[in-house]
């Protein structure tokens, strides 16, 4: 369910070998202005990125995205591979230490600017009974993480469809901003709280949801620390105290990974 | 007692009156540095003590080549540019209160792209003008010059049959200018609003 371009794949195994990037990044406003939850910009170098945030923050929001991206990459599930950036020194107040998430697949489209477009009705119909199984473990990685900025938001499910319709659909979750330590302020890692599927028109299919928890589950808990770990300082406000929160919360949360999806899908 | 004209006259000098273009893109593969791109038209945007207007300008088609490297959703929404993004158009009006331009460049950002609007100033002696038509006339031009501009960039002309096509090319501007004089006679009013549709033939 992972159908990225073949130059993001390759870039996906750098960014999980080395966390930050040594690439000539430069910004890249000709492609336009993005929003969303911390702000974000488009960059280039080898390959198109989205960078974020924009500004400084108390939240980890690039570390999030990192992480992620990482642990998605080790299932594997479609979340776009992320590097982290040093952008140097700035004297305008912006942000140096930010994630780039890359661009997965040439012609991305946010699933809700197109869905309930009346001229592509029978093929968002079609799109939708593709998307099932991806989404539906989606949901399993979202409710790990404790994604909250899912919940049909329009612009964080990105897809592409191949005019042969026997070509697997493109699609990739993206904005981790909003998850982990930022839905953990105490300790609400320790909860059962279970984000919503992304789309609720989308048929959820319990066998993908078993099969994704199981392999969530089954992820070496030493995968899980190094992921962690290896982010640099700098990246992190507070990082002693905000990675122990990390490390705890998402090995809890893999332990109780069947426990929170009961409380909204019956597996 | 202050007399209308008065009246009118302390409003119009508090209103900034400005008019914006956008284009309108398809990026056919953003995952690449140069993400080449599909030029499909121009917005334009006025806002003026007279007028309140959106325009666009899109091409009527795309070429069989053009198509080819469409996937199956732009295939089927831009299968007719012009209609796809006439809806669009008038769903951004009834969401955004003004800047409507600056609203749709935020919404499309990835494949289907509304780039950030260039806004230039309307001096306040042509803003004021009693005819808003000759105000929405000079910005009409300006999108035919921005669509033209945009042509050259792209394609150098080489032989007289291709500045043949070119001159045939303006006619068309010509005709979508026609259109739109005709619809703003139709709606002589203080503010008003209305959508142009306008002409582009294909490529050369």
């Amino acid at each position: 369910m992972r159908y990225f371009d073949e130059r993001v794949d390759r870039f996906a195994d750098q960014c999980r070998r080395q966390p930050v990037t040594q690439e000539p990044w430069r910004l890249r406003p000709d492609l336009g202005t993005l929003s969303g939850a911390a702000s974000s910009y488009w960059v280039s170098a080898s390959i198109v990125g989205v960078a974020k945030p924009l500004k400084p923050d108390n939240c980890p929001f690039a570390a999030h995205e990192k992480i992620a991206s990482d642990l998605a990459y080790d299932l594997p599930l479609p979340v776009p591979p992320v590097t982290l950036w040093d952008r140097g020194p700035l004297s305008t107040g912006d942000c140096q230490y930010v994630s780039i998430s890359a661009v997965p697949f040439p012609q991305p489209r946010e699933w809700g600017k197109i869905n309930g477009d009346p001229t592509l009705r029978s093929l968002t119909d079609s799109i939708r009974r593709r998307m099932s199984s991806a989404m539906s473990a989606m949901l399993v990685f979202d409710a790990w993480v404790h994604n909250t900025d899912h919940d049909n938001h329009p612009g964080n499910l990105l897809v592409s469809a191949d005019p042969d319709e026997t070509s697997p659909l493109r699609f990739a979750y993206i904005d981790y901003s909003y998850s982990m330590n930022h839905s953990w302020p105490n300790n609400e890692w320790s909860g059962v709280s279970c984000p919503p599927p992304y789309d609720r028109h989308v048929p959820v299919n319990t066998d993908v949801i078993r099969e994704t928890a199981q392999r969530v589950q089954e992820l070496p808990e030493a995968n899980i620390r190094e992921i962690i770990e290896r982010i640099p300082a700098e990246y992190v406000s507070d990082p002693d105290q905000s990675k122990r929160k990390l490390v705890t919360g998402l090995l809890d949360r893999q332990r109780r990974i069947t426990e929170i999806l009961r409380t909204r899908h019956a597996i | 007692m202050q007399s209308r004209s008065e009246l009118g006259d302390t409003s119009m000098k508090r209103e900034r009156s400005w008019m914006a273009i956008s284009a309108i893109q398809y990026r056919t593969d953003l995952v690449a540095p140069d993400s080449p791109q599909i030029d499909l038209g121009f917005l334009l945007e006025i806002k003026a003590p007279t007028a309140t207007v959106l325009a666009m300008m899109v091409r009527k088609s795309l070429t069989a080549k053009e198509t080819e490297s469409l996937d199956a959703i732009a295939r089927t929404q831009l299968s007719d540019p012009a209609k796809y993004l006439e809806a669009e158009c008038s769903k951004a009006l009834a969401t955004f209160e003004g800047n409507v331009l600056e609203h749709l460049s935020r919404e499309y950002v990835w494949a289907f792209t509304v780039t950030a609007p260039h806004q230039k100033d309307i001096p306040t002696k042509v803003a004021n003008l009693k005819r808003p038509e000759t105000l929405v006339t000079r910005a009409i031009e300006w999108l035919v010059r921005e669509v033209e501009k945009t042509e050259q960039a792209d394609h150098d002309v080489k032989s007289s049959a291709e500045r043949a096509a070119r001159r045939r090319l303006g006619a068309g501007h010509r005709r979508a200018l026609g259109r739109f004089t005709s619809t703003s006679r139709a709606s002589r009013r203080r503010d008003y609003s209305c959508r142009v549709t306008g002409e582009l033939e294909l490529r050369i």
